[in-house]
């Protein structure tokens, strides 16, 4: 789609404005402040339904309806209003938008609504205006929002939001694991407490069952199960509940909680390995950047083979170490995968003795209120307390470290924090002991069995709460892994064509950098963007580069996305003054690019600086008609625009007006932008500078210099040739060409500096007016007044002959 | 544009990965069902559950 003419009536700065591009390039230029973005949104909302500067960051209080129409109009919204003449895909056809209904498109004809929407949902993604804005969100942006951002150009919101709600999901299936594992070691231990046994095997639990069964004179059972433990026995004995803690079991848990407090040097022992572990972490990164890494390094060592260069960079290694270096990486990757998994056990390993210590307290604080029933203990239930927090703490031992959820108060502090012996077991023993003890064997092996029944469907339900549990992690892990490594993979075939383009971009821009290559890489939700450094490395885009880069990587990497999203359906790309820290050599290359992998786009640019809009036009980026100059604006009629006129016209009309400074500026800032040009394009020697800058006097005095030099030497190859009648031409260019020179000056500005054109805006009129004269006529030396072309310098390399010449070849000589 | 979003190749290559993998094929579908719709943490975990049900019945 290539806009052949606009019409925006109070939109924004716009009160009403025209222009008929005619589906060519079209350069706006003038002063901030001026309206020039005004018409930037103006498109974008005849394309979209939205001003994209109206959304977003720091725009919350606004809205399309009330600052989207001239400031006048906002009770008129019905007459503001874009319209315009599109070509899209060979058809001429009309469409416009108004404020008042912004979803709503008319498209004459009708018919070919659903066909111009087509064309438009694409635009709707936003990617056909490039401000200065978007270039920071995609070059100096944190790796999260520049992600963000391209996802939301590639339209992946929804993948983001899908992404995250699985994490979630897998999370919570983690910590319900941990907590089933946990739960189900207390049940196991509340059995082996009960029937004083050590191990957990179904055989040692039946031959105690069955030798208790004995003692009642039942014969013995051959599966385990709470329904059959006191089948077949005669005696019937009244005795503990599930409810109240048999003596037996009482003792049994002081013997349990001897055991537990017993580990607490040894659990110490794994916290402290646990929180060296996280911190070598937290140090080293994030470990979700390590899973992706490796399998970076393993594709490079696969992709390697016998050779010596690194298949991303191209880099060339001495023989073997390249191997050896990735070798190594990945090593060191294993190691890091290793401590995440040492983690997750070390944290299971004390979550389950933090557990089995909380439920031996609890029961331990139920026995003291059943055989106490007047004592309280504080000191126990505040411990119980801290014990769970711990417990919480080791279900996601990461994120607890990192994001301050780890307990205040240490553990082994914690278990220490309450005299075990004196004050919980002691009391227990002594209530114990003045119920007495004075229990038959038969009531005991009764009472067992009681409370067997209980904690065996406790285990069993624990039991399946674990397995279904540990299904459910499996499952949501799995779900998770295999989303993301669809997403890495789509996006990876998307970055590689996106980045192959986005080289090729920036290597044109900068032919000096040969070597420039990129990475781009998706990690969780990051988006990384890495650039090689004068084969130095890669780093991030803003770290080393200068701004003008930074500001070409951004204009790139928006080409290269643009190129692959838009597939040619809006051919249309507006940049809304991007090219702002880029040098004026770099600008000329930006202009070769746009023009050598761009050819059949329709650019809408818009600039504050002259200086640039005129470097568009002599690089036949936009012709002179569309030169759209912004040179003032009012609230009352909107950008003051002018089709540029002539630079020789403009500086009349100052002259007219006495401003000699305005017409000087003009001057000074159009010569040197067009003598920077000439000197490119005839070869012309500047003098060394280490700062890289030159001025008027350094372009001008270089450019005269090659002239000059140019028009000797192939005078020179013409004499004794019988080539008189070009001689004699030659000899007449040269002799105007001295003239002009002579009066300009320009040859004396290197060396006198009270012929500077510093001094220029100190004249008067009268002075100035001669100064102008002898530029135009200067300019016109190396111009064609045939064809309208800058002379240019082409060499033939095999016979070093080189042939000055312009387009049409009226202006020709070599040397 | 592609023939398809980038959001529908993602979505396609990983009900593809679900299909393949024995412990998922069974919600693979109930799944993307879900996910074509309106969804958030509990709604996957009621899946999930679900079949874990199911499974550790069998």
């Amino acid at each position: 789609m290539k806009i052949l003419k606009l019409e925006a009536k109070n939109i924004r700065g716009i009160k009403r404005l025209l222009i008929e591009p005619n589906g060519q390039n079209i350069v706006i230029f003038g002063p901030n402040g001026t309206g020039k973005s005004a018409i930037v949104d103006a498109i974008d909302f005849l394309l979209t339904g939205n001003i994209a500067r109206l959304a977003g960051e720091g725009a919350k209080s606004l809205s399309l309806k009330e600052h989207g129409c001239h400031v006048d109009s906002r009770k008129d919204l019905k007459n503001a209003i874009v319209a315009a003449s599109v070509q899209v895909a060979g058809k001429k056809l009309d469409i416009e938008r108004c404020i008042n209904k912004p979803s709503v498109l008319k498209v004459i004809p009708e018919k070919e609504r659903d066909f111009v929407e087509s064309y438009l949902a694409v635009a709707k993604l936003g990617q056909c205006v490039l401000s200065r804005r978007e270039i920071l969100q995609y070059i100096t942006a944190e790796a999260g929002k520049r992600a963000k951002q391209i996802m939301s150009l590639l339209n992946l919101s929804d993948i983001e939001r899908l992404r995250a709600t699985l994490v979630t999901a897998r999370n919570k299936a983690d910590t319900n694991y941990k907590s089933a594992e946990s739960s189900l070691v207390i049940e196991k231990t509340d059995i082996l407490t009960t029937l004083s046994i050590s191990d957990f095997s179904e055989e040692q639990i039946l031959k105690k069952v069955n030798e208790l069964r004995d003692t009642l004179g039942a014969a013995p059972v051959s599966t385990l199960s709470p329904t059959n433990l006191k089948d077949g026995i005669k005696i019937y004995l009244v005795g503990a509940s599930n409810d109240v803690l048999s003596t037996q079991q009482i003792e049994a848990l002081i013997d349990q909680g001897k055991r537990v407090v017993g580990e607490k040097d040894s659990i110490s022992e794994r916290l402290s390995e646990l929180r060296g572990l996280l911190s070598e972490i937290q140090k080293e990164g994030k470990i979700s950047q390590y899973h992706l890494y490796k399998r970076l390094f393993e594709s490079g060592i696969s992709l390697l083979g016998g050779a010596n260069e690194c298949p991303l960079c191209g880099r060339a290694w001495e023989d073997g170490d390249l191997k050896v270096f990735l070798q190594a990486r990945s090593k060191q990757l294993e190691i890091s995968q290793t401590k995440e998994a040492k983690i997750a056990d070390i944290s299971l390993e004390i979550k389950k003795w933090v557990d089995l210590y909380k439920h031996v307290l609890d029961s331990l604080e139920k026995a003291t209120k059943q055989l106490s029933p007047e004592r309280e203990n504080s000191d126990l239930q505040e411990m119980i307390a801290k014990l769970a927090d711990w417990s919480e703490a080791m279900n996601t031992p990461i994120e607890s470290f990192e994001t301050s959820q780890w307990p205040t108060i240490d553990l082994p502090t914690v278990v220490k924090s309450i005299e075990f012996e004196i004050k919980v077991i002691a009391p227990i023993e002594a209530a114990l002991e003045v119920k007495g003890k004075l229990i038959s064997k038969q009531q005991l092996a009764w009472d067992t069995l009681t409370t067997l029944e209980g904690q065996w469907r406790k285990y069993e339900r624990a039991l399946e709460t674990r397995n279904k549990k540990a299904l459910f992690k499996a499952r949501a892990a799995a779900i998770l892994e295999y989303f993301q490594e669809s997403r890495d993979q789509v996006l990876e075939r998307i970055y590689n064509a996106v980045k192959s383009n986005f080289d090729t971009y920036h290597k044109s821009i900068h032919p000096d950098e040969a070597g420039f290559t990129s990475k781009l890489s998706h990690v969780e939700a990051e988006l990384i963007l890495e650039v090689d450094f004068f084969d130095r490395g890669m780093f991030p885009p803003h770290a080393l580069h200068s701004e003008g880069h930074q500001d070409s990587m951004g204009l790139c990497l928006f080409l290269a996305l643009n190129k692959y999203l838009t597939r040619d359906r809006i051919d249309m790309i507006i940049l809304d003054d991007v090219v702002m820290s880029i040098d004026r050599g770099h600008r000329r290359a930006t202009c070769s690019m746009l023009k050598s992998y761009f050819p059949d786009k329709q650019f809408i640019i818009t600039t504050h600086e002259t200086a640039w809009a005129r470097q568009l036009k002599t690089e036949k980026i936009v012709s002179q008609k569309n030169m759209l100059h912004f040179i003032n604006w009012n609230v009352d009629v909107g950008p003051v625009c002018e089709m540029e006129k002539d630079l020789w016209g403009n500086i009349k009309d100052c002259l007219a007006k006495d401003n000699v400074p305005e017409a000087a500026s003009q001057l000074r800032r159009n010569a040197e932008c067009f003598f920077e040009n000439v000197c490119d394009l005839t070869g012309a020697s500047l003098p060394y500078r280490g700062n890289h800058q030159w001025t008027l006097g350094d372009f001008a005095s270089a450019a005269v210099s090659a002239y000059k030099r140019s028009i000797r030497q192939a005078k020179a190859k013409l004499r004794g040739k019988g080539l008189e009648e070009k001689l004699k031409k030659l000899t007449e260019i040269e002799a105007k060409a001295n003239t002009v020179i002579d009066k300009s000056l320009v040859e004396q500005w290197a060396i006198n500096a009270n012929v500077h054109y510093n001094k220029w805006v100190e004249s008067s009129r009268e002075e100035f007016e001669p100064v102008v004269e002898s530029f135009k006529d200067l300019f016109d030396l190396f111009m064609c007044n045939k064809c309208g072309t800058t002379l240019s310098m082409s060499e033939n390399r095999s016979t070093q002959k080189k042939v000055i010449s312009c387009e049409c070849g009226e202006l020709s000589w070599s040397y | 544009m592609p023939e398809k979003s980038v959001s529908q190749l993602i979505m396609d290559d990983f009900a593809k990965k679900l299909e393949n993998d024995g412990l998922l094929k069974p919600i693979a579908a109930h799944l993307m069902d879900l996910f074509a719709g309106k969804y958030d943490e509990a709604s996957i975990t009621n899946v999930l559950a679900t079949q874990n049900n199911e499974d550790t019945k069998t």
